[in-house]
């Protein structure tokens, strides 16, 4: 066999073992680029990184309904998840019209990161949502002022990191977070409405003090002379 | 130049208006002093608890 012809011949055996792996798309897949693989570590591994890919994809596409809003009450809570399984493929879209549907999501979990936005459904009120786990970083909370936050942050000692996007027009609190960021703060009362009145945000003393100068915090929480702070 | 009322629990204790909890009160505007009155630390911890347990109960 000439040179020219032995590369082809080793071009279509990848192209095999890649079209194998991604074809079979599931766990046999690895054994199967492998198999196929013949002498090329290459091609072995691309088919075993392609089938870990269909694999993932089949499951998280399932799991979180390609991405459309769901009902995620106690999904995360408790062991059912750890760091390593943990990995959303698309954010934590809780559904408006179940009333549940962002209770306890993270609830008591070890997880440490969302790693995605979590995102509360219309008019929900989001119970437990993150109570006594160990997450610390919430990348984005997208919030509407139709929501109300009961114990969403309860025994959240862990939280250092939260970035909330939209408007919280109901009580909250962060009052165990004594972690949480100077940015982070800053997020939570920057999303305050501005024409509510009568509510709370509780902050830790803890993080404050250790974020805020006083003149800073006077100077933050200036912008918001609607709302009652308490510094738990 | 607008200022804030700011209420301070004395050691040991916690300010509440039945609902909020906390150690310092920065008042909203139009929210009165006269809402908030002390509780014990002790007591304060006694109603988390109990809050809590409501909680883990659902």
């Amino acid at each position: 066999m000439s040179v020219a012809a032995k590369l082809a011949q080793i071009a279509e055996n990848e192209q095999k073992v890649y079209d194998a792996g991604e074809n079979k798309g599931y766990t046999d897949g690895y054994e199967k680029g492998k198999s196929e693989g013949g002498d090329t570590e290459a091609a072995y591994e691309q088919g075993k990184a392609d089938g870990k890919q269909a694999e993932y994809d089949a499951f998280w596409d399932a799991f979180q309904n390609y991405g459309e809003p769901k009902n995620y009450g106690y999904v995360f809570a408790y062991d059912a998840f750890t760091d390593e399984t943990y990995n959303p493929k698309y954010p934590i879209n809780c559904i408006y019209s179940q009333a549940m549907s962002g209770n306890y999501v993270f609830s008591y979990s070890k997880i440490t990161n969302t790693k995605v936005a979590v995102i509360c459904g219309a008019n929900r009120t989001m119970t437990g949502t993150f109570a006594n786990s160990k997450i610390e970083t919430i990348p984005k909370f997208v919030v509407l002022e139709t929501n109300a936050f009961t114990n969403t942050f309860q025994k959240c000692t862990a939280l250092k990191n939260i970035t909330i996007e939209g408007v919280v027009a109901n009580n909250i609190s962060f009052a165990e977070s004594s972690l949480l960021s100077r940015e982070s703060i800053e997020s939570i009362i920057n999303a305050l409405s501005t024409t509510t009145s009568g509510n709370t945000v509780t902050i830790s003393k803890i993080a404050k003090e250790n974020a805020f100068t006083d003149e800073e915090w006077a100077s933050l929480i200036a912008t918001k002379p609607n709302w009652t702070i308490s510094l738990a | 130049m607008k200022t804030r009322k700011i209420l301070y629990a004395d050691e040991g204790k916690i300010l509440t208006n039945g609902e909020i909890y906390g150690k310092q009160i920065f008042l909203a505007d139009g929210v009165s002093e006269y809402d908030f009155y002390e509780i014990t630390e002790g007591e304060y911890e006694d109603i988390i608890a109990m809050q809590e347990e409501a909680a883990n109960d659902i």
